[in-house]
């Protein structure tokens, strides 16, 4: 049996700058794992622990630099990566993106495949969906806790009042949502182990697309620009020390809140 | 436009959510006529209500598929409208349905899809939408180059707006497709709520990962109770089985707009952040002065909140009683 985790490199920190166009994300720092798709890949682990003979992937369309980031996922456990990396990928929208990773996926023939929540910048969390349409497989969504049990996944979700508990055939797709199973952290064994890991590096060739399917022009939205009239300035009023509670309680105050 | 808008309306409980009934408010701001498609057990009856809000057409289906817990079906169904209708334009309001919906129906149709969207509206080269990008930092100006142009909204963006009309209620029996066959629902549980009212509440006193254990919920609710408000909690104290999921903030919970919310001990993952954003103030308290949190909050104070929490409710009681 075979788990793939798709995940997404995203910059570090929350440090997000944009190009020189300023229609884009700077993507060119080594950026981080999206930290939504840990949880993913710790429930790809679970399964796998408690399960013989599975085998565990990584896919990832990512940036040129970006790949090593993928090392995190290879640390806590997952077997190899497999990185579609390609300047033409350069401003893939779902449309695009979802084409690129549907083909990277069949290329695997995983029997589960996991995706994480929402991404850190993008915050659409709607990949997982477009991906089991391309594939025409069952998918469920918004999972907070899976076991497999002869062959189905059992699994549960959150909804506003309770939950509800599912069943999925295998193959199928889920989109993980936390929380039953905090992401482990890698020891300094795992990091080095890490190291000598298997990240496949794929082209956009490579997946059989062509390259009118992704980047701008495989994608059906564009960015016209930014405006100049940000919903935040950023940066939060901080209080700290010896006088938090009382600065605090002095901002509530002054705005009619306490 | 050509054709009317398209709303996609999701039933929360049996009864069509705001922020639902807040996108035919928008869809009427593009065209005279707005059309609105509701599915699943309860369509029928919502349906009538929909007319209150300005749904000029609005389709609805009880086919049995169309359970929330599965978003597939709801593709196969929104897909058929589109198809039979030659729409052009469908709203949806962000939820854990509505992005599969979404997301299913780019994939199906080679439709864009933006989201996160704040407003939309219409200029000479088509629909245009704005979105707050980066944790708030940029609004984006975007636009779509596909025929079918999906638009999906972030929570709390849009309020109902009544608007009687004597529309049309149709039904329709859509194919549904193959590919769901296989997922159940094994069961569903529904916590009983500590007495609702968490989505009129003002002031929301909200907890996560950060409280040590279950007595210290206590001191939320005791804050809360010194600020005339509610508690509330992140996902994290639903599983754990400390507190209600019908008191749960965020992507798989409620959606609230308090004019104040306090986030203590909630570093503020995006699944909890969706669910509370759009709050007028938000105050974080939390150990941690880089937590996700604080790029949303307006103020924060940074320290234990076991401390931090008594320490303000007793600082309001005191000038409260003087």
């Amino acid at each position: 049996m075979k788990v793939a985790v798709c995940v997404k490199v995203v910059p570090s920190g929350g440090d997000y700058r944009l190009l020189e166009t300023g229609k884009r994300l700077d993507r060119s720092t080594p950026g981080e794992m999206n930290p939504a798709d840990l949880y993913a890949v710790e429930e790809a682990l679970q399964i796998a622990a408690g399960t013989d003979g599975v085998e565990t992937a990584m896919i990832s369309m990512v940036s040129e630099g970006c790949t090593e980031a993928l090392r995190l996922g290879l640390s806590m456990g997952i077997g190899r990566a497999v990185a579609i990396v390609d300047p033409l990928l350069e401003g893939s929208d779902l449309v695009a993106t979802s084409k690129v990773l549907a083909r990277a996926v069949q290329r695997e023939t995983p029997d589960l495949i996991l995706f994480g929540g929402q991404s850190a910048e993008g915050r659409g969390g709607m990949l997982w969906a477009a991906v089991a349409e391309r594939l025409g497989m069952p998918a469920v969504a918004g999972v907070n806790s899976m076991t497999l049990r002869d062959g189905e996944i059992l699994a549960s979700q959150r909804t506003a009042n309770g939950a509800t508990f599912v069943a999925a055939p295998l193959p199928c797709i889920v989109s993980v949502l936390g929380s039953a199973h905090e992401p482990r952290y890698p020891s300094f064994r795992d990091v080095l182990a890490a190291k000598r890991k298997v990240i496949e590096l794929l082209s956009v060739a490579d997946i059989g697309l062509r390259p009118e399917d992704c980047g701008d022009e495989g994608s059906r939205t564009c960015v016209v620009g930014l405006l100049d009239r940000p919903r935040r300035q950023g940066g939060a009023a901080i209080f700290s020390g010896d006088r938090a509670v009382l600065s605090l309680y002095e901002y509530l105050v002054n705005r009619g809140l306490a | 436009m050509s054709t009317s808008p398209l709303v996609f309306v999701e039933l929360v409980d049996g009864e069509p959510s705001p922020g639902s009934l807040g996108l035919l408010a928008v869809a009427s701001q593009l065209a005279p006529s707005v059309a609105a498609v509701v599915c699943g057990s309860g369509a029928a009856r919502a349906a009538g209500l929909l007319r209150e809000y300005g749904s000029e057409t609005t389709w609805h289906c009880e086919d049995p598929a169309l359970d929330p817990a599965f978003g597939q079906p709801f593709v196969a169904a929104v897909a058929w409208l589109v198809l039979e209708h030659s729409l052009t334009t469908i709203l949806f309001e962000n939820s854990t349905l509505a992005a599969h919906v979404a997301g299913g129906l780019a994939a199906r149709l080679d439709a864009g899809v933006n989201w996160d969207l704040e407003s939309v509206s219409l200029s000479e080269d088509g629909l245009r939408g704005v979105a707050f990008g980066l944790d708030d930092t940029v609004a984006v100006e975007c636009t779509w180059r596909s025929p079918l142009q999906l638009a999906v909204f972030r929570r709390g963006a849009c309020m109902p707006v009544a608007k009687p009309v004597t529309g049309r209620i149709c039904a329709f029996e859509p194919d549904l497709g193959q590919c769901a066959r296989g997922l159940r629902v094994t069961e569903r549980r529904d916590d009983p709520d500590l007495g609702g009212g968490l989505q009129s509440a003002e002031v929301i006193v909200a907890g996560g990962r950060g409280l040590r254990d279950r007595t210290a919920l206590r001191l939320l609710e005791d804050l809360a109770d010194a600020l005339g408000g509610t508690v509330a909690v992140s996902l994290p104290l639903v599983d754990r089985g400390w507190y209600p999921a019908g008191r749960q903030v965020g992507q798989t919970g409620k959606t609230v707009k308090p004019r104040l919310y306090v986030a203590c001990g909630i570093s503020g993952a995006l699944a909890h952040r969706v669910g509370m954003d759009a709050s007028e103030t938000i105050v974080a308290i939390n150990t941690d002065a880089a937590a996700p949190i604080l790029n949303v909050a307006h103020a924060a104070a940074i320290g234990d909140l076991h401390e931090i929490v008594p320490a303000l409710t007793e600082e309001i009681r005191a000038h409260r009683s003087r």
